[in-house]
């Protein structure tokens, strides 16, 4: 199929208004169905891969936590860690608390003790000194709480010897963390270790260990053979598990959902083909005698129709470029209209992002294409019924 | 020698038989004229012979290769190649100018469309219509819409030039000049003129006339 009859094929088509409208006009609704699909995909993508990158930020990749209460840190091997492929890990205190702001404001929050180490495990947190506190945006939002304001975290003191009294402790708020995941932005606060430890009495003991694997270490499959590693050795005393755990299920059904979804819109791309298919049968009719009288002249049916199909390529591949630039915008949308920001209490992160893989770009694209192709050779295959006399007569008498 | 050669050809629609196992020859640079009533046949032959038709059986020699046997591929690049219609309606396509319309049948066959332009001008000045080039279908009259088909069939220096009705459409004076202009070229190019019409003011300019009755030539 030369270039040239495929050039003088869609200057003699598309040379009058109604044809070219027509064709950007099934371009239009071919692109935006299927950048309809790539943006739901993209959006389950982005929200699997943003809440497993803030639930890695804020945890390392593994988290060990004690069974029996607090332990001592020397219950933990070092050496045996690095050999397993931990590059970094921190010791934290984890404990319930209730942070009161003001006289009329509180919430129960998840305190955790942290030092230096803890910067290794994540390096968007300043490490608080004694006497300091880290909250989310979303805590302070709620609360009314700025920077430098004294607030108190009220902790449970059953391990005290006043049994029964609870420990009242004041902080200065150090930094607001916009933490992506709204749960963590909501009830995290970040203190200093050594203070918690204090309060809490229980000396030198944590209660549990983040961990940050070295680079090689960090795929899915790695971790979770760390994971089960770490299991042989510690299994009695502590519970293991990867970042993502606590989500795990809901992340499967995200994944699982998505490709449901995926196969639910594939039928606005059938109905957005049948435009493309709306297409031909219009421009068959509206171009019969161009047909007829090509075909006479030297234009081999089998090649016209072939044009046909490269035609409907064409309108594919434009659709699917024009599909990639929607979707851009709609990213671009979801990222700054604030009518995209998701509520907390509803979704685990404040806002999505549309961040679309190359497999599921190439299942979407390969399906529509598959799909015009087939229609687009029934089609083609049903219309050229007629003899070229027959068609001439008909054409131009 | 014969250009054309038809052997025991036949062609029905349904039960209605079109073309009743007729048999012709036809000599190199002879000009014939076909005449006969509406539905005799005389068209489906013709559009038989220009390969735009099939037959249900029966053989045809044009230039001594079979064209019944032919595929779609092929059929169209002898349509192309080495023959010119030219039919009662121009068939010029009206988005394109009489220069585009006429160098079609170049751009389907991948000819040089600088040389075949050059022959194109020639033809053009002297059918009087070199003006008409550069204007689409519907600015011209239709004796000027009917020489650029012309043109446009001649374009390629066909074997055989195919002409159905090709002053059906046109008054009494622009059917003189365009029969006059067909005998013309015809002769002049060396081509093989046949000519459907049921006019007997252009029948009478060709030398070989023959009857379609029922699908039989006589």
């Amino acid at each position: 199929m030369s270039f040239v009859l495929l050039k003088d094929f869609l200057y003699l088509f598309y040379r009058d208004k109604p044809s070219r409208n027509f064709a950007i006009a099934t371009m239009i609704g071919l692109s935006f169905s299927i950048s309809v699909i790539l943006t739901t995909l993209g959006l389950m993508h982005g929200f699997t891969v943003l809440l497993k990158d803030a639930l890695n930020t804020g945890n390392g990749e593994v988290v060990l936590t004690s069974k029996r209460g607090f332990f001592a840190r020397s219950d933990i091997d070092k050496e045996e860690f690095h050999a397993l492929g931990v590059k970094d890990f921190s010791y934290i205190i984890r404990t319930d608390s209730f942070l009161a702001a003001n006289e009329d404001g509180g919430r129960a929050v998840l305190v955790y003790g942290v030092d230096e180490s803890f910067g290794k495990i994540n390096p968007r947190l300043s490490i608080p000194l004694p006497g300091e506190l880290i909250i989310g945006k979303k805590l302070s939002d709620h609360l009314g709480i700025n920077l430098n304001d004294e607030v108190s975290l009220i902790f449970a003191g059953g391990r005290s010897s006043e049994k029964y009294l609870p420990n009242i402790q004041v902080f200065k708020v150090k930094q607001i963390v916009d933490f992506k995941l709204n749960r963590f932005s909501e009830r995290s606060v970040y203190a200093n270790l050594e203070e918690v430890s204090e309060v809490l009495q229980v000396g030198k003991r944590v209660n549990s260990v983040n961990l940050k694997l070295k680079k090689d270490y960090r795929s899915i499959s790695k971790i979770e053979k760390v994971v089960d590693d770490l299991r042989s050795i510690y299994y009695a005393d502590f519970k293991i598990l990867p970042f993502w755990s606590e989500f795990g299920t809901f992340l499967r059904a995200v994944e699982f959902e998505k490709y449901m979804i995926a196969i639910v819109l594939s039928v606005i791309v059938i109905i957005a083909i049948f435009n493309c298919l709306t297409f031909i049968v219009y421009s068959k009719e509206k171009k019969a005698q161009e047909i007829f009288l090509l075909y006479a002249i030297g234009l081999s049916p089998k090649k016209f129709k072939f044009m046909w199909l490269v035609q409907n390529i064409l309108i594919w591949l434009i659709s699917l470029l024009m599909a990639l630039g929607l979707v851009n915008l709609y990213n671009y949308l979801i990222q700054n209209l604030d009518i995209f920001e998701l509520p907390g209490e509803v979704y685990q992160l404040s806002r999505l992002e549309v961040m679309l893989t190359q497999a599921d770009f190439l299942i979407v694209s390969l399906m529509s294409l598959f799909f015009i192709l087939v229609f687009t050779i029934i089609t083609i295959s049903k219309v050229g019924s007629k003899s070229l006399s027959q068609g001439l007569r008909e054409e131009f008498s | 020698m014969s250009v054309i050669n038809v052997e025991n050809l036949n062609k029905s629609y349904g039960k209605l038989k079109v073309i009743d196992d007729l048999s012709f020859s036809l000599e190199s640079g002879k000009q014939i004229v076909i005449m006969g009533a509406s539905g005799s046949g005389k068209s489906t032959f013709l559009y038989m012979l220009g390969g735009l038709e099939k037959c249900n059986s029966g053989k045809i020699f044009v230039g001594g290769k079979e064209i019944t046997k032919l595929n779609d591929d092929a059929l169209a690049k002898y349509r192309n190649r080495e023959i010119g219609f030219v039919f009662q309606f121009h068939f010029l396509l009206p988005t394109l100018t009489c220069l585009e319309n006429i160098l079609m049948p170049a751009r389907l066959g991948k000819l040089d469309t600088k040389v075949v332009k050059k022959y194109i001008l020639s033809l053009a000045k002297r059918l009087d219509v070199d003006d008409c080039l550069s204007k689409y279908p519907y600015q011209i009259s239709g004796g000027q819409q009917q020489r650029i088909n012309l043109i446009r069939a001649l374009s390629l220096k066909p074997k055989l030039l195919l002409c159905d009705e090709p002053t059906g459409n046109l008054d009494s004076k622009n059917s003189e000049i365009v029969t006059d202009l067909l005998l013309e070229l015809s002769r002049e190019f060396g081509t093989t003129l046949v000519v459907v019409t049921h006019d007997d003011d252009v029948a009478e300019r060709f030398n070989h006339r023959m009857h379609m009755v029922d699908g039989i030539l006589h």
